[in-house]
């Protein structure tokens, strides 16, 4: 897995919070887990899925920011939520810690 | 006797990206407890959390509704109202809502609690606890009596 020291996995959590400028109820979730099948989660076989749900007052919820790397795309970004579940960028990451990194940057973008 | 005890945690976002970050990089444990739910401030938690949830829980665990319908009845509000609280509920993981086919054969929706919690304890800096299930009630005022 590259330099450094091994991940600590899996993650798995769920974090509740207030967008700083609209006011919205987010749950964020994190999970980080090590598969078997490096095909499907390249390139180390390490599943990973950075969501971002707003909690409406409906009572209803919709997927804001979603990052992950399943097969064929490798390190995507669904850019356009909640509108459009099936369109994909395909974000500069190699591995998880990059597509972690991205994630760090939306969060702050929602959350400072 | 133990009360199982639902932890509702704080971490503001710095500490939550400290925590993932140290997992990820530094091979620091991350400790996953499903009897917990975090949130980034007691704030957070008090707009979210009203009066009507905390009473959809305790009917939900102490009645055991069959539905959102009969749920409805048993908390005197409407469907609309009280489906919503249910469904945020979910979102928020204090309870699941499972489909389930009705004696009739028809589908409909089941209340449960995520595991079945006596108490909601928060871990702010002004320690509250809310008793949601009936021996938890009795407990409380067991413990009342004793005291006094």
């Amino acid at each position: 897995m590259g330099g450094g020291k091994m991940p600590k996995l899996p993650i798995d959590l769920d974090w509740i919070a207030t967008g700083k400028k609209d006011g919205e109820t987010y749950k964020v979730t994190v999970s980080v887990e090590q598969t078997d099948d490096k095909k499907k989660f390249p390139p180390e076989g390490v599943k990973s899925v950075f969501r971002v749900f707003r909690l409406k007052s409906d009572g209803n919820k919709e997927l804001v920011i979603l990052i992950d790397n399943h097969e064929p795309f490798g390190f995507h970004e669904h850019d356009k939520l909640p509108e459009e579940h099936d369109s994909r960028k395909q974000i500069c990451a190699d591995d998880w810690k990059d597509a972690w990194k991205e994630f760090e940057e939306r969060m702050k973008e929602l959350f400072s | 006797m133990r009360l199982e005890v639902l932890n509702i945690n704080f971490k503001n976002r710095d500490e939550l990206m400290s925590d993932i970050r140290g997992a990820l990089f530094e091979g620091e444990e991350l400790a996953h407890n499903k009897k917990e739910i975090t949130f980034d401030s007691i704030d957070t938690f008090k707009r979210v959390i009203s009066q009507n949830k905390l009473q959809v829980l305790m009917a939900i665990s102490q009645l055991k509704p069959d539905s959102i319908y009969q749920l409805e009845k048993y908390v005197g509000r409407s469907y609309p109202h009280v489906l919503k609280d249910c469904r945020q509920l979910e979102s928020l993981g204090f309870i699941n809502l499972r489909e389930v086919e009705s004696a009739g054969g028809k589908k409909q929706v089941k209340p449960e609690l995520i595991f079945e919690y006596d108490l909601i304890k928060v871990n702010a800096k002004m320690l509250e606890v809310f008793p949601i299930s009936e021996r938890s009630n009795r407990i409380i005022l067991e413990e009342a009596n004793a005291a006094g």
